[in-house]
């Protein structure tokens, strides 16, 4: 198989993975443009693409008459090299090879190699960087380059967020201070208890395990008012009446209300204990409604306590 | 240095690089990011898609730069003739307005995350062919 096929191989590859994974980002959640989100690809090593006049990268430059001749011996083997230590010289840093290596994170020991192109067809032979890279575990003899591009028959598993949107997740658990109670124009605390959930089912014929872990909170106060936090919040010490928090609200009017959250879970997925990759989108969950009891303050001095004076003022049950 | 055919040419421009593509975060003006990507480039394409989306519904984002913390390459041209390198990048806190400047999503400060970028050398100046993760990982 010429290079210029194989080339054409791998693109037609590329574009098969682009049309396979259709990122149905929930409309709800909204779109990310986070460079760790769902719009971050497997970067590979293609042409430049003829735009504007735009020369085509050179090609190893052989042309086979007989392009769907079957594979044979053409002189083209493969190699590889450790990535981080490649092309670092003397000056190494020490945490190049496990920042690196952390991408291969399958099983333990994993290593990112970058695959070499053995042309024996030249003398010398030639060694050319293939652009590739893969992972290789103890053990196991990693895969070529050139195998990864012929072997994609059956589209990947993808999950998608409806099938995220089956999964129990838990939802997140309201909880604030001082108990039930907030005063009029107060900071009241309130903040989310939010687990990271892991499920593992079977689809399509796969066992997948998907991880969810709560990104955002979405409140809605009760009160006609809301607001989205990347924080879940937290306690705070002592009586906790009036202290700002990024989750505290204001409540201006007294009364009863139920305050709704809506906790979005990001979800990574790993089919048949392969990588874990992300779900497009996010999941809602949605928690039980909180009630807030929002009360009004009003001070007085007094002489006399309530046995002494049964109708004194704050003698009687308390009124809004 | 960044119209240098060097390694040392590849790491200005792929700085300079990461600098059009923060402010196409900022200003979702993608002309000079443009001028100087391949359309090839999905990881690109994607993001660019969404910071479009986002402003297209009339809404804004602050944040988003991404900032480069170290290179690494081998400087030798692979088997299509370019460049590739291994690149250690941050991304900053993303805050999504809407058009009534209400931020209605936020996506915080990355760990630092590798990455790999492909470049070219097309005549006298450097194009980024790709960038995204490692494959395989």
């Amino acid at each position: 198989m010429s290079a210029a096929l194989k080339t054409i191989a791998l693109v037609a590859f590329l574009i098969a993975l682009v049309a396979s994974s259709t990122p149905a980002i929930d409309e709800e959640a909204g779109p990310s443009a986070g460079i760790t989100e769902s719009g971050w690809v497997n970067a590979g090593n293609t042409v430049r693409q003829a735009v504007g006049g735009g020369k085509r990268a050179p090609t190893m430059g052989r042309v086979d008459a007989q392009p769907a001749a079957l594979p044979e011996d053409d002189g083209i083997s493969y190699t590889y090299v450790r990535a981080c230590t490649a092309g670092a010289g003397s000056d190494l840093d020490p945490a190049t090879c496990p920042r690196m290596d952390a991408q291969c994170d399958a099983q333990d020991d994993g290593i990112l190699v970058n695959w070499i192109e053995l042309d024996s067809t030249v003398r010398p032979a030639t060694r050319t960087p293939t652009g590739r890279s893969s992972c290789m575990y103890p053990g196991e003899a990693p895969a070529p380059p050139i195998e990864g591009v012929e072997a994609p028959e059956e589209a990947p598993i993808v999950i998608t967020l409806e099938e995220f949107q089956k999964q129990p997740v838990l939802a997140a658990t309201i909880v604030s201070q001082p108990s039930n109670f907030g005063l009029r124009n107060a900071h009241s605390n309130v903040y989310a208890q939010a687990q990271e959930q892991e499920f593992t089912f079977e689809f399509q014929d796969a066992e997948i395990v998907l991880k969810a872990r709560p990104v955002s909170y979405q409140w809605n106060y009760g009160d006609g008012t809301g607001a989205t936090t990347t924080t879940p919040g937290g306690p705070v010490d002592g009586a906790a009446f009036d202290t700002e928090t990024p989750t505290s609200h204001q409540y201006t009017r007294t009364g009863d209300f139920q305050l709704i959250l809506t906790t979005y879970f990001a979800g990574d997925y790993s089919v048949d204990g392969g990588p874990f990759q992300p779900v497009a989108g996010e999941a809602a969950v949605v928690s039980e409604p909180h009630l807030m009891s929002i009360w009004r303050t009003e001070g007085h001095n007094v002489s006399e306590n309530c046995i002494e004076n049964p109708q004194g003022i704050g003698c009687a049950a308390p009124t809004r | 240095m960044a119209d240098e055919n060097s390694p040392e040419g590849l790491e200005a421009f792929t700085a300079y690089w990461l600098e059009l593509f923060s402010y196409g975060y900022e200003t979702n003006d993608w002309a000079p990011f443009e001028a100087v990507t391949d359309p090839g480039c999905r990881t690109c394409e994607n993001l660019k898609a969404e910071v479009q989306k986002h402003y297209e519904s009339g809404g804004w984002i602050d944040g988003g730069g991404i900032s480069l913390n170290s290179t690494n390459t081998e400087f030798v041209e692979n088997t299509t003739g370019s460049i590739n390198s291994f690149i250690d990048i941050t991304q900053n806190e993303i805050l999504y307005f809407d058009s009534s400047g209400i931020e209605v999503k936020g996506s915080k400060k990355t760990e630092p995350v590798l990455g790999v970028s492909i470049a070219y050398w097309e005549v006298d100046h450097w194009v980024m062919l790709d960038f995204g993760s490692p494959e395989g990982s």
